[in-house]
């Protein structure tokens, strides 16, 4: 907890041009606090840039060499108090607890570490055997789930708006994404590149359901978090991936704010500006890539999109345009696909208003990146629809 | 005295309807629960408490962290106005959770 004075509350979330801005134009208090905001923040930012490239070939390497794929599993109870880790419950290898959340929580890490593993020969979070460790029943009435970087934590819900939070599959598999997405990526949780982080954990927890239910794209419901509103709430689901907007619009939750096309993007400093509105977009582009090709999504659509997350060119502030190109590029490379999956891909993409719609190359697409310099990363992460300047192709809208 | 709850992030998915500000005015209440209010924020420590980095609530969150709630409650008495800023990624105290629980419970849209 921090205890300050009185200040505006879009401070959390301020880019550093603004934080300049207020520098050259504020009050004296306010021009005190961006000096300050500005120098540590540009502290943390160089050593999180730092701890991204430490990772090194050699790193890289032992993962190839590393050991036989197998779960850890630990579930821990916070005993509904808000601390972490609580106390160990359930061990791998143990038998069922009894304790529904806990049960729910060691199976559905088992279920997400097999996709990972079966599909795409991946040894856990980070491809190098990391234990899963999950704290169930997190704090009073916590109405969320969580992935603090290390962990998942769970909360019980309130009863009246949300059930347990472990209660949906694909939930469970959206936060043990995260740790997948912030291995391979770091993509920042912010603006777009934090819609995409989101985007993707919606991806592997949609295809982890439809991995564990042997459901085809057209047979899966595409929703995040069926299940996890509680009786009497107007609404199916936290999202869904094949009508964005449509999930919930409930007298207390308000109405499903996710867009499905670039036209209604929103641009906003909410919700770390917008990451789980605007993953709407790249959420639908995938959901009709998938049904495009048909089948189960996790072999063709779902492969190319971890081929491309595995390239190494998805960076910290890759955007919406620079992400639709690089899936297009990698389908011609992903084992089983070929232009028949990149042209559908080229018009998911197209469709939700990211690529233009121009007859997709059958070439791979050039993707260049302009210079990262860390100084310019974030005010071009915040760039909304206007900010990729990278990308070999515009969808025409100015932004 | 009033109490002004508002959430930055609303978790595994935005809630436009659980973003909206809540707040809560001693006036409106009872004087058991103004009271009880009072006290409270007094246990809260939230105008006693160290004055703490104003940048805290713009650093970057904990490494590939996602999905974890911020709030931010501003608590006017009088003329001094203090702000807390709360996150999932850093454990709160007993009195603040009591403090949030009062205002949840108590509180309009």
């Amino acid at each position: 907890m921090c205890t300050c004075r009185h200040r505006h509350s879009i401070f959390c979330v301020l880019p550093p041009y603004i934080l300049k801005s207020i520098q050259k134009n504020g009050s004296k208090e306010q021009v005190e606090a961006a000096i300050n905001t500005l120098s540590v923040d540009s502290t943390f930012r160089s050593v999180r840039l730092n701890l991204t490239a430490a990772v090194s070939p050699a790193q890289r390497e032992r993962r190839v060499l590393g050991p036989a794929q197998s779960k850890q599993r630990t579930i821990y109870t916070a005993d509904n108090v808000e601390t972490l880790p609580g106390k160990a419950v359930r061990t791998e290898g143990a038998g069922p607890s009894g304790d529904v959340a806990v049960d729910e929580a060691y199976d559905g890490l088992g279920h997400t570490f097999d996709f990972f593993s079966e599909i795409f020969d991946r040894n856990s979070i980070d491809d190098e055997g990391m234990p899963l460790n999950a704290t169930v029943h997190y704090g009073p009435r916590y109405s969320n789930a969580f992935w603090n970087g290390q962990r998942m934590v769970f909360g019980d819900g309130d009863g009246e708006l949300f059930n347990r939070f472990t209660i949906a599959l694909d939930v469970i598999g959206h936060e043990l994404g995260h740790g997948v997405t912030e291995d391979e990526t770091g993509l920042v949780y912010l603006f777009q590149s934090g819609a995409l982080n989101e985007h993707l954990s919606d991806v592997w927890g949609s295809l982890i359901k439809q991995w564990y239910l042997r459901q085809t794209s057209d047979q899966a419901d595409w929703l995040i978090g069926a299940g996890l509103l509680a009786d009497g709430v107007k609404g199916q689901a936290l999202r869904s991936m094949k009508k964005p907007g449509s999930a919930f619009d409930d007298p207390v939750l308000g109405r499903d704010p996710q867009p499905g096309h670039m036209d209604d993007y929103e641009e906003t400093y909410a919700d770390n500006g917008g990451v789980h509105i605007n993953s709407g977009i790249p959420n639908r582009a995938f959901y009709l890539a998938a049904t495009s090709v048909g089948g189960y999504a996790w072999e063709k659509i779902g492969r190319v999109w971890y081929e491309t997350i595995r390239s190494k060119r998805v960076k910290q502030d890759t955007k919406f345009k620079e992400f639709a190109n690089l899936t297009v590029a990698t389908a011609l490379r992903t084992p089983g696909c070929g232009p028949i999956e990149q042209k559908a891909i080229a018009e998911a993409w197209a469709e939700v208003g990211v690529l233009e719609k121009v007859a997709p190359k059958t070439t791979r697409a050039v993707t260049t990146r302009s210079s990262r310099q860390p100084a310019r990363m974030f005010e071009a992460q915040r760039g909304g629809r206007d900010g990729d300047a990278s990308s070999s192709t515009s969808n025409g809208s100015g932004r | 005295m009033r109490i002004t709850l508002e959430r930055l992030s609303t978790g595994a998915a935005f809630f436009p309807g659980l973003a909206k500000p809540v707040v809560v005015d001693s006036k409106a209440l009872s004087p058991a629960a103004a009271m009880e209010l009072e006290k409270l924020v007094e246990a809260a420590k939230i105008f006693d408490g160290p004055d703490a980095d104003p940048s805290a609530a713009g650093r970057p969150s904990a490494r590939g962290a996602a999905d974890y709630e911020q709030k931010i409650v501003t608590v006017e008495r009088g003329d001094d106005v203090r702000t807390v800023h709360l996150s999932d990624l850093a454990s709160k105290s007993a009195d603040i959770q009591a403090l949030l629980n009062f205002v949840e419970k108590n509180s309009k849209r």
